[in-house]
Parts: C-alpha cells; sequence; structure tokens
C-alpha cells in the first residue's frame, strides 16, 4: 500500500503545483538590477497580489491577473531586468507573509497607514477613495454616513473602510444616535452582493470599482457620494535593498511621464513625487476620483 | 436578477474548473496521507504499550479538538515565527491531512475492534506473525466496517479543502471568490460552484457504494445460509455413525 | 503391530511428542493453571474433559503458547516453545520465531474461526503461503487434496459465510492440517455445532486418530471419547484431578470429583450413550 500512497500523493502534488498557483510572467532580457539575496527567487520578483477589486487588480475570464496594479508590477519588473511573477494570496495574510519571506513584495492597493508602515516598509505612490453606494431605489438625498445612523452598511473585512465606517458609528453613539450596524465581508463583490439582496442599506466600496460596474452595466446601485477619506495606496517590502531599487524606478517612471500615463488611463489619482519609503502619519492626499 | 446566460457561461469556464480539479486532487491526496497516519495512529493507539499509544491519543485528541481552520492557518502562519515555513500547497497537506488522519485513526480503530478476537487466534495458530495478522487477516474484514463512515468523512473532506481558500490555496472556493469580481455574476458563479461540489460528491457515493460491495463480497445474505433445528431422531444417527467406526 | 502398541513403545523410549512440565498460568489476580504436567507418545490421542472455568482451553492455548506459560515450559518432538538455550541461559524467541514455532501444532476452535473473507481454498492456503512460504500451486495442490479428505472438495470456492457449521468446521480442520503439524490440538470443536452436524465433524477426528495423529482433545462427547482416546483426563480448578484410560475412566473413575462431573456429564448426554 506504501509505495501505491506515495506515487498517488506525488503525481497529486504535483498536478496541484501545475494548476494551483496563478501567475502572469513577463520576460526580462537584461541583467537583474537586484540580486538574491535579497530577492526570493534569482532572477525574479514575487509579488503577493489580491485579485478581487476591479478594475485596479481583477482576472479575466481566463483567470489571468490583470488591472492598474498587475501592469504596474509588470513595468517595474521589466525596469529592473527581473521576471514579474505575482502569487494570488488572501489579503488579511500578505503582510505576516512579507515578513515571513513568502515574497518580495505587496502591490495590491494596500493602503497607507502607519500602523502598517510601522511593521514593513511601504512606498506610497497613488491614491483613491472610497464611494458609498446605495440601491438605485433608495431615492434619499445622502450628503454622509451620518444618514446611516440605525441602519445596516457593508464594508470590505480589515480596510481602511471598515475602520471609517465604525468610526463614524462610534462618533454617532456618542452624540447620542444610533449607531451603524457595520457588516463586514470577505471581497467587494460580496459587499455589493449584500446590498443587492437588501441585506444592508448601504456600503462602502472604491470609487473606481464603483464606476467600473455602472459602465459594466450594472443597475441596481448607484453612487450616494464619492471621493470619501482619500487615502495613499502603497507599495510593501521588507527588504529595505529592493524598496529602494523599486523607489529609484518609480522616480525615473514618474521623470520620463510613463507613471502618470499609466494611471491616467485607468482614471486613478497619483501621489506627487518623489518616491520613498515613508514612515508616520501622512497628511490626506488630494484624490478626487472623478471617471 | 438572474442570468441563466451567464450562469451557463460560467458553468464550462476553465478557470473554475481547474479549481474543481485542485479540489479534487487536493482531497484525494489528503486522504492517503490521512489514511497513512490514521492507521499509524489506529495501531499504535490500541497497543499496549504507553510509549505507543499516548502519543498517539495526544495527536488523535489534538487535532479532532481543534477547528481545522486554525490549525490551517497556524501551519501556514504561525509556525514561520519559529522558523519553520510551509508554502501554501505543504500547509494545506500537512494540515488537512494530518486532520483527516485523526478522525481516519478512530474509524479505523474501530473497524479493527469489529474483527472477532478469534480471527486473531485462528491466524496466530497457524503461525501468522502480529504483523502479517493485521495486514492479512484483520485489516482486510476491518474494510467492510470502516468503509461506510471513510465514506463519510472522505464526503466531509471534499468540502473542507474550500477553508483553504483562507491561506489562498487556488481551489474551487478561492477562484469562484476572485471569479465574481469581473462581472458582478455572484449568485449565478457560486450556484456553479456549488454544482461542482455536488458532482464531486456525487461521483464519490458511487465509489463507496461499489467499495462497499467489493469488501461485502464474502458475505451471504442471511437466507443462503441453511441450518435447520436437530431432529429428534440425532442421536440415534450419532450413535450409529460411532459404532459402525468401532473397529476395535 | 495395533496402535496402541506402538504408543506403548513410543512411551517406553522417553521419546514424547509432547511435553506440558509443570504449566502454571495467572490472569491478573487468577491462578488459572496450578501446576499442570502432562507428557503424550506420538500418535495418542489424550481426551480432555472438565467443567467450564476449570482451565482446559487455558492448558491447551499454553501449548502452543497463544498464552505464554508463567511457570513451567512445553516441548514439542523436543523442541521448546517460546525460549532457547543460548550461552547457558534461557531467552525468550522473538514473535517471529514463535510464529513459526506455532505450525508444529494445528489448532480447531470451537467458534470455527474461518477467515471470513477468503474462500475455503484461500483459508487454507494462506498460512502455507504467507507464513511458511510455499509455493502457491504446491499450496493450492495440498489444500485440494485435504478438502477431499473432509469430504468438501465442490466447496473450495465457497466463504464461510455460504457453510454451515458443520462445513466451516471440517475446513478449519483442513486449515489446520496444512501446516502438516505434529500435534492436532481442539478446543471443544463440536459444542457450537447443530446436533446433526456433530457426527460428520467427529468422523474426521475419527479418521485423523488411526492415521496415526497425535491429538489433544478438549470435548464434552463422551462417545468420541470412549472410541478414540487412549487417554483421558480430567482437568478442573487449574489441576489435573485424574487420568487414565477411557474404559475405566468413564465407568470407574477413581476420584471423587471425576465421579460428581461424570454424573453431572451423564445426566445431560442421556445414559443411552454408554
Amino acid at each position: 500500500m506504501s509505495r501505491t500512497a506515495i506515487s498517488i500523493v506525488a503525481s497529486v502534488a504535483s498536478a496541484i503545483v501545475a494548476l494551483g498557483l496563478s501567475v502572469r510572467i513577463a520576460q526580462a532580457a537584461c541583467e537583474p538590477k537586484i540580486g538574491h539575496p535579497p530577492l526570493m527567487r534569482k532572477g525574479t520578483l514575487v509579488a503577493a497580489i489580491n485579485p478581487t477589486v476591479a478594475p485596479i487588480q481583477y482576472v479575466n475570464e481566463d483567470g489571468e491577473i490583470i488591472g492598474l496594479d498587475p501592469e504596474l508590477g509588470n513595468a517595474i519588473a521589466e525596469r529592473l531586468c527581473l521576471k514579474m511573477v505575482f502569487e494570488s494570496v488572501q489579503f488579511a495574510t500578505m503582510i505576516p507573509g512579507l515578513q515571513d519571506g513568502r515574497f518580495d513584495m505587496i502591490d495590491s492597493f494596500m493602503f497607507y497607514t502607519p500602523e502598517r508602515a510601522a511593521q514593513v516598509l511601504m512606498i506610497p505612490y497613488g491614491a483613491s477613495t472610497l464611494a458609498a453606494v446605495v440601491r438605485t431605489d433608495n431615492k434619499d438625498e445622502i450628503k454622509d454616513l451620518s444618514y446611516f445612523s440605525g441602519k445596516k452598511f457593508a464594508v470590505e473585512l480589515g480596510t481602511v473602510d471598515a475602520n471609517d465606517a465604525k468610526a463614524v458609528s462610534e462618533a454617532l453613539i456618542a452624540a447620542g444616535k444610533p449607531g451603524i450596524d457595520v457588516q463586514a465581508f470577505k471581497t467587494y463583490a460580496e459587499v455589493l452582493q449584500t446590498l443587492s439582496a437588501g441585506q444592508v442599506d448601504g456600503a462602502f466600496i472604491g470609487t473606481e470599482q464603483a464606476y467600473y460596474y455602472l459602465k459594466q452595466g450594472q443597475s441596481f446601485f448607484r453612487i450616494a457620494f464619492s471621493g470619501f477619506d482619500p487615502h495613499a495606496e502603497a507599495l510593501a517590502f521588507k527588504e529595505s535593498a529592493i524598496a529602494e531599487a523599486v523607489a529609484r524606478v518609480l522616480n525615473d517612471m514618474k521623470q520620463d511621464g510613463s507613471f502618470d500615463k499609466l494611471f491616467a488611463s485607468y482614471h486613478h489619482c497619483t501621489l506627487p513625487g518623489p518616491y520613498k519609503v515613508v514612515t508616520g502619519p501622512l497628511p490626506a492626499p488630494k484624490c478626487e476620483n472623478k471617471p | 436578477m438572474w442570468d441563466w446566460g451567464a450562469f451557463l457561461h460560467y458553468l464550462h469556464n476553465g478557470y473554475l474548473l481547474k479549481g474543481a480539479g485542485v479540489t479534487l486532487a487536493l482531497s484525494l491526496a489528503c486522504l492517503a496521507i490521512g489514511l497513512v497516519c490514521g492507521t499509524i495512529a489506529a495501531l499504535m493507539r490500541m497497543s499496549a504499550k504507553p510509549y505507543l499509544n499516548k502519543p498517539a491519543a495526544f495527536y488523535i485528541w489534538l487535532m479532532r479538538g481543534t477547528p481545522v481552520l486554525v490549525q490551517l492557518i497556524i501551519i501556514y502562519t504561525g509556525l514561520p515565527q519559529l522558523g519553520i515555513r510551509f508554502n501554501v500547497i505543504e500547509s494545506c497537506l500537512l494540515g488537512l491531512g494530518l486532520n483527516e488522519g485523526a478522525y481516519l485513526a478512530e474509524i479505523i480503530r474501530a473497524g479493527i475492534l469489529s474483527v472477532a478476537k478469534g480471527q486473531f487466534d485462528a491466524a496466530r495458530s497457524v503461525g501468522m506473525t502480529h504483523a502479517m495478522t493485521m495486514r492479512i487477516i484483520v485489516l482486510p474484514q476491518a474494510m467492510r466496517v470502516i468503509i461506510p463512515p471513510l465514506g463519510n468523512t472522505f464526503n466531509s473532506l471534499l468540502k473542507t479543502t474550500s477553508l483553504a481558500s483562507v491561506i489562498s490555496m487556488e481551489e474551487l472556493l478561492r477562484r469562484t471568490e476572485v471569479l465574481i469580481q469581473v462581472q458582478f455574476k455572484v449568485l449565478e458563479i457560486f450556484i456553479v460552484a456549488a454544482l461542482y461540489y455536488l458532482v464531486m460528491t456525487t461521483i464519490w457515493g458511487f465509489i463507496q457504494k461499489r467499495l462497499e460491495a467489493h469488501f461485502s463480497r464474502s458475505h451471504a445474505p442471511a437466507a443462503a445460509r441453511g441450518a435447520s433445528p436437530a431432529p429428534n431422531g440425532a442421536r440415534a444417527e450419532i450413535e450409529q455413525v460411532l459404532l459402525s467406526h468401532d473397529a476395535q | 503391530m495395533t496402535r496402541s502398541d506402538s504408543i506403548k513403545a513410543g512411551m517406553g523410549n522417553g521419546g514424547w511428542m509432547l511435553e506440558a512440565e509443570n504449566i502454571h498460568k495467572h490472569f491478573g489476580p487468577l491462578h488459572v493453571l496450578k501446576g499442570i504436567t502432562m507428557r503424550i507418545a506420538k500418535g495418542e490421542v489424550v481426551v480432555v474433559v472438565g467443567p467450564s472455568g476449570g482451565g482446559k482451553s487455558t492448558f491447551l492455548r499454553t501449548l502452543n503458547m497463544l498464552e505464554k506459560p508463567d511457570r513451567g515450559f512445553v516441548k514439542i518432538d523436543g523442541v521448546l516453545m517460546g525460549y532457547e538455550h543460548v550461552n547457558g541461559r534461557t531467552v525468550e524467541l522473538s514473535d517471529a520465531r514463535v510464529s513459526l514455532q506455532r505450525r508444529f501444532f494445528g489448532m480447531v476452535f470451537q467458534q470455527f474461526n474461518l477467515f471470513s473473507h477468503l474462500t475455503a481454498l484461500e483459508n487454507i492456503t494462506v498460512a502455507p503461503i504467507k507464513a511458511l512460504k510455499i509455493g502457491r500451486t504446491d499450496a493450492i495442490a495440498e489444500a485440494r487434496r485435504l478438502l477431499s479428505l473432509v469430504g468438501l472438495s465442490e466447496k473450495e470456492n465457497a466463504y464461510p459465510d455460504q457453510l454451515s457449521g458443520g462445513q466451516q468446521q471440517r475446513i478449519a480442520i483442513a486449515r489446520a492440517l496444512a501446516l502438516k503439524p505434529k500435534v492436532m490440538l481442539f478446543d471443544e470443536p463440536t459444542s457450537a455445532l447443530d446436533p446433526e452436524m456433530v457426527s460428520e465433524v467427529l468422523k474426521v477426528m475419527l479418521d485423523l486418530s488411526k492415521a496415526g495423529m497425535t491429538m489433544v482433545v478438549v470435548t464434552h462427547e463422551i462417545g468420541f471419547a470412549r472410541l478414540a482416546a487412549d487417554r483421558a483426563v480430567l482437568i478442573d480448578a487449574g489441576v489435573i484431578v485424574e487420568e487414565g484410560l477411557p474404559e475405566t475412566f468413564f465407568s470407574a473413575p477413581k476420584q471423587e470429583r471425576t465421579r460428581q462431573f461424570l454424573n453431572k456429564v451423564l445426566d445431560f448426554h442421556g445414559s443411552s450413550l454408554l
């Protein structure tokens, strides 16, 4: 039984390896600008990404990871003469995974917070805002989150959006009004699905996302207000050598205009340069995010 | 609004189908690992020697007493802090495999206990060692009792693999999660995923039935056996037989 | 030379086929065997009777080391069971070697204990092939010979579940004989059988005894004892109470306990059998 068991496990495991990871590979054609170590693998830049935020990072029908962040990652790797490899990773395990050396970089629409910057090296490069959405049959005029006092509100788990909603709820309670029943879900699609099903009265999603789905023809929700709480988004690193090399590339891209051109094609806000590793509180960036 | 077009479109989506393939492969691999661990643990658990049965009992208690999700997360994100780093696939095989092994250990132990003690006596008295007895006589008979609950845990395992999505394993549920972001066909895609799970568990149901039939082929239904109560003339018959052999 | 003559000749030479010397056995605090000594010659048939719980089955099981005696030893055809003398010290044998020693004995159980997942033929061949490493073709040929000996050739592909009790027990005898044992041990072989099947099994045992097999039979079948036994023994409360020739043992026992036991057995079986 032992021999059969071993060969079964081995062939199954290799099948898993072949099928398992979703990768997007770009070829390198010159001398790598970062060595191994500090890179995880020679000649390769491994980035963690959670492809669940269209149009910033998502998959096409064939499972290939596409969007703004993958394009940015590919451009960075090309300039560093490295092969770009994306690993599809759950958001919650990204920072611990980076600290454990499972990848070289996080390129996953991760908002900059001082708490995160204390754990890993973060380079803020762009900015995004939140949009509060409600069902289309809700015709009320909604100016800010206090509308949802005493109502249910959906957010994505573990995000800045979740913290913002909870903060507003606490402020309402302190002012003697009913709080907001904030419910957290795994991904933005699930957040919207909950709204669509009428289980909540409103939800936070990314502004770019809201416009993307509306453009796709989704008609069950409308944007109540957008451009809320502009936040810087950052790339994250563990190794300072890699962080510095990437910062140099970002600044080069800014200089020759390719950086702004890429972001403009996605109607996505950028931060003014120069780009470097930052810690501590960051002033709120200017970003309106209109399409 | 339910979109039949999208549902039928996603029904044969390659990205999802591959995810289902990973789910199936992962389940089979963990079943194999579980059977090996479970058999060893069951035999150790049944030993009289404390240095064998205590570690086995501890393993079974620990793996059955904690949620498999917690075990996966500890292996994937906790162990690296102690310097032991397993990648996603290794973590899944280890976590789900060891967990399955603990449950199978109790099932196998029950199966072995169900084999009559006389079988051990007979095997030993025809010259078989303890190991031979287990391998050739006891475990094959125990299989008949082991298969139904084993089928149950495998059915469960097929679906429990979805927990591996939490540590980013590219199985069916994770791919479902990722794919719904594309066109927001949330309900349609989740139902496709549910159907894939259903197909896999149903196929397993058929396989289990065949396995049960195979291991029961030596057991005739009760009606085939003939046994009638003794007629009155039995004693006289015996006397006659015995007396006819009186050669003295 | 009649059988009894050759037995007496064997006894006279001091060449015992089976020697059990001062066998003691405890199960926890229970002292089940309190020093049993028995010497059996080649070809001898010894019938052991006694009340249940008296130790007769336990004694049988110490002979082939299914139970390990706490004191005393067993020798089969001069070979010490379970131990060997190395450099003047007595060393326990490993499980693998004791298992091989068991082939000198063939044991038949009250509950038949046929391997339920194997056919009749496979039941007989599994041990010769796996434990004794005998070739498959030879083992199968011998198994078929034994099946015809016990009159069940046509049942070679039947599973135990499809056979009657008497048929199962006869196959169990064939299975035990497949190892070419020197001594056959029977532990109440007919006690679990429906009465009309008892005779078919006793017949096989009778034939065996006539062919010169050394046998130790624990049984309640007094008729068989009177017919086939060279010696009858009563074991009760862990000791041998009485032993003797069947002719005198059953009709005129010397010990009071033997008398009491036989009275009860006779009441059960009916006096017509004597």
